[in-house]
């Protein structure tokens, strides 16, 4: 292993993999500082930036992106209460509370310290597992790894609409897309309605811009130009609270590993890390009374978890190739783009590329921190950028990336289509994440599907006499279908408890 | 209008349709979409080995399972329509300046080849900034030439896309 670090610390003789490193941080802080958008978005927009490149620069250059982006969020939630990610939510209760008693700089300081803390821990948890991970994933077959598949997208789908049939139906699309092309085993075209352009299946990338980039653009059409906020003054900025930050290590460390943890689990990602660290801090914290109202341990762990997460997330995509949550999933995406394919046999047949991922991210922690602490008034700024002007530089990126893939027409219509698609779904409140999840995972999941019916000579008793298939199925239906019957409970009970009308 | 005055916003306010309507009607659009997925993968091949599933086994799967679910959501867009509970709305703001924005799209990436990528971008950036209720000259002039200038300078010059 330690060959394999020294190998993936040698790509940084590359100035490129710096610059990369250092554009996906300012990149990252820009997209996670404006509400609304976020490390999924910013990751789409920056794939056709990355054709042509080196794998690992872009690679390095990606995931950069999406750890600050995690940050960046945490900016504007501590100076205007205004999260610019879901996963900073928790840290705006105490963040802005420190902000309105004047100690925005203060509360900045803790929430970055706590950040690169969070990924350094993370980022080594990862090392560690990533590896046991992918060496366990060849040994289980086609079966496991069919339900194992199925379990990952019915997590995000369980987890990212609050409708069970929403959810399985925004999976069905986009398994369904995943099987459009010319079929992998036979070669016989598949549902191409004659266009020998999708012969290669769904171009991935417009799908990624149209769906997340294109219809935020029509989003922020519908919410017109918002209003500009003030932001806050910023005071001592660079005076590092240490002792506020020795005083919060437990909880950062706690945070951190919970963090990781909650970030290998598909569909639970930064968001969920960091409520469920915030809370199990306030029930160990001896000031449990200040939560919310300014706690620098909140703030520590809500930001110490979310970024743990982002490492978390990266150890099923790197080690099994299946993504965890929608940014994964985007992030496989660019992979493809370099010709890189996730999985088991990357350890094996690529090391360069994990390798040089774990030790960029821990070069990124202090290139992060410097980049956010001395350009905190800038980011602070970003989140008054006129969303018009977002709107027109989305807009834009998404039709000149979509051309450049290919340089074709085509990308450009599938992108628009799925803009417009991705509109309507919001609309529907069908939940966007499993969609891109179905459309990465479905080849390999029907690849697998049919490798176990074959080994088995067509018995479908294959998926249940074996006891880690049948685990992972009931599971994958469980975790579908719970969400589904207590909400069903809790709607029910809210029924009884109201007064009967007169 | 001075810099620090507000964007005014255009176009109709809002549009309110019941969300049993809109589970319903784009519901049964996805549906007819399925139907046609399940016949084409029903007129499939079979395969010649006995013992692979083929071509189709996995897309009638598929098929079936979506098509289970957009019927559950119909089933409980009735429910919800008969019940007694209140009525929940979908509701889509400016809508005059989406259906314009959804249009230009269109248009544009039908025409993108001929009109060039520079005007594309400088008709598409202007208008999306009207969309959004942008009325300020300086910034509806400058974001679309700097935004031109960025796109140009980096697909065209720095990583060599050949942009019609």
């Amino acid at each position: 292993m330690i060959e394999n670090l020294v190998l993936g610390a040698s790509a940084f003789g590359n100035p490129m993999v710096w610059l990369a490193l250092l554009f996906g941080t300012v990149f990252g802080y820009l997209i996670g500082a404006v509400p609304g958008l976020g490390p999924t978005l910013g990751i789409a927009l920056l794939i056709p930036f990355t054709y042509g490149m080196d794998p690992i620069v872009s690679i390095v250059g990606l995931v950069a992106l999406y750890a600050a982006a995690e940050y960046g969020g945490a900016i504007s939630a501590i100076l205007i209460n205004s999260p610019g990610t879901a996963a900073a939510v928790a840290t705006s209760w105490d963040g802005y509370a420190l902000t309105k008693q004047g100690r925005a700089g203060e509360a900045l300081s803790i929430s970055i310290l706590s950040s690169g803390a969070g990924i350094l821990v993370a980022s080594t948890l990862l090392v560690m597992t990533a590896v046991p991970l992918s060496e366990f994933a060849l040994l289980i077959g086609p079966g496991e790894y069919f339900a194992l598949a199925l379990l990952g997208l019915s997590l995000v789908a369980g987890l990212a609409g609050s409708s069970l049939l929403k959810g399985t139906l925004a999976m069905g699309i986009g398994l369904i897309f995943a099987t459009v092309g010319l079929d992998v085993q036979t070669g016989v075209p598949r549902f191409t309605a004659g266009y020998f352009e999708l012969f290669e299946g769904v171009p991935l990338v417009p799908v990624l811009l149209g769906l997340y980039a294109l219809s935020e653009v029509l989003v922020m059409i519908e919410d017109g130009a918002s209003a500009k906020i003030k932001g806050a003054r910023i005071g001592g900025l660079m005076s590092l609270p240490i002792q506020t930050m020795m005083s919060a290590r437990g909880a950062v460390l706690r945070s951190s590993f919970l963090g990781y943890v909650i970030g290998v689990i598909p569909g639970a990602g930064p968001a969920i890390a960091s409520f469920v660290s915030y809370s199990v801090s306030r029930r160990f914290s001896k000031t449990p009374e200040l939560f919310g109202k300014g706690s620098p341990e909140g703030i520590a762990s809500s930001e110490a978890a979310n970024n743990a997460a982002v490492a978390g997330a990266i150890a099923p995509l790197l080690a099994l190739g299946i993504p965890g949550s929608a940014t994964a999933a985007v992030l496989i995406g660019a992979f493809m783009v370099q010709g890189v394919t996730p999985g088991p046999l990357l350890f094996t047949n690529r090391p360069e590329i994990p390798y040089t991922l774990f030790v960029s991210l821990w070069i990124g922690v202090p290139v992060m921190v410097l980049i956010g602490l001395s350009g905190a008034r800038i980011w602070a700024r970003v989140a008054d950028i006129p969303r018009p002007a977002i709107a027109a530089i989305v807009t834009s990126i998404c039709f000149v990336g979509a051309y450049a893939s290919e340089t074709t027409l085509f990308p450009v219509f599938v992108m628009t289509a799925f803009g417009v698609l991705g509109f309507l779904l919001r609309k529907m409140q069908v939940p966007l994440a499993p969609i891109i999840l179905g459309l990465v995972l479905g080849e390999m999941m029907e690849t697998n599907f049919r490798r176990a019916l074959i080994t088995a000579r067509g018995d479908i008793a294959i998926f249940y006499t074996s006891p880690m298939t049948m685990i992972l199925l009931v599971t994958a239906v469980l975790v579908l279908v719970l969400p589904a019957v207590s909400s069903i409970r809790s709607r029910a009970d809210k029924d009884r408890s109201r007064p009967p009308e007169q | 209008m001075g810099p620090e005055e507000e964007p005014r916003q255009s176009g109709l306010n809002m549009l309110r349709v019941p969300s049993t309507a809109v589970d319903l009607v784009l519901g049964a659009g996805i549906f007819a979409a399925c139907i046609w997925y399940y016949l084409q993968a029903d007129g499939l091949a079979a395969p010649l080995n006995e013992i692979d599933p083929g071509p189709a086994a996995f897309p009638l799967l598929l098929a079936l399972t979506t098509l289970l679910s957009l019927v559950g959501i119909g089933i409980s867009a009735i429910i919800r329509a008969l019940g007694a509970g209140p009525e929940i709305f979908v509701t889509i703001k400016r809508p005059l300046a989406v259906l314009v924005m959804i249009c230009l799209f269109g248009a544009v990436a039908v025409w993108l080849e001929d009109l060039g990528t520079i005007p594309s971008i400088l008709i598409l950036s202007v208008v999306s900034m009207l969309a959004c209720g942008e009325r300020r000259p300086v910034h509806l002039i400058g974001v679309p030439l700097a935004l031109t200038g960025f796109i140009y300078g980096v697909f065209v010059l720095g990583l060599a896309v050949n942009l019609p």
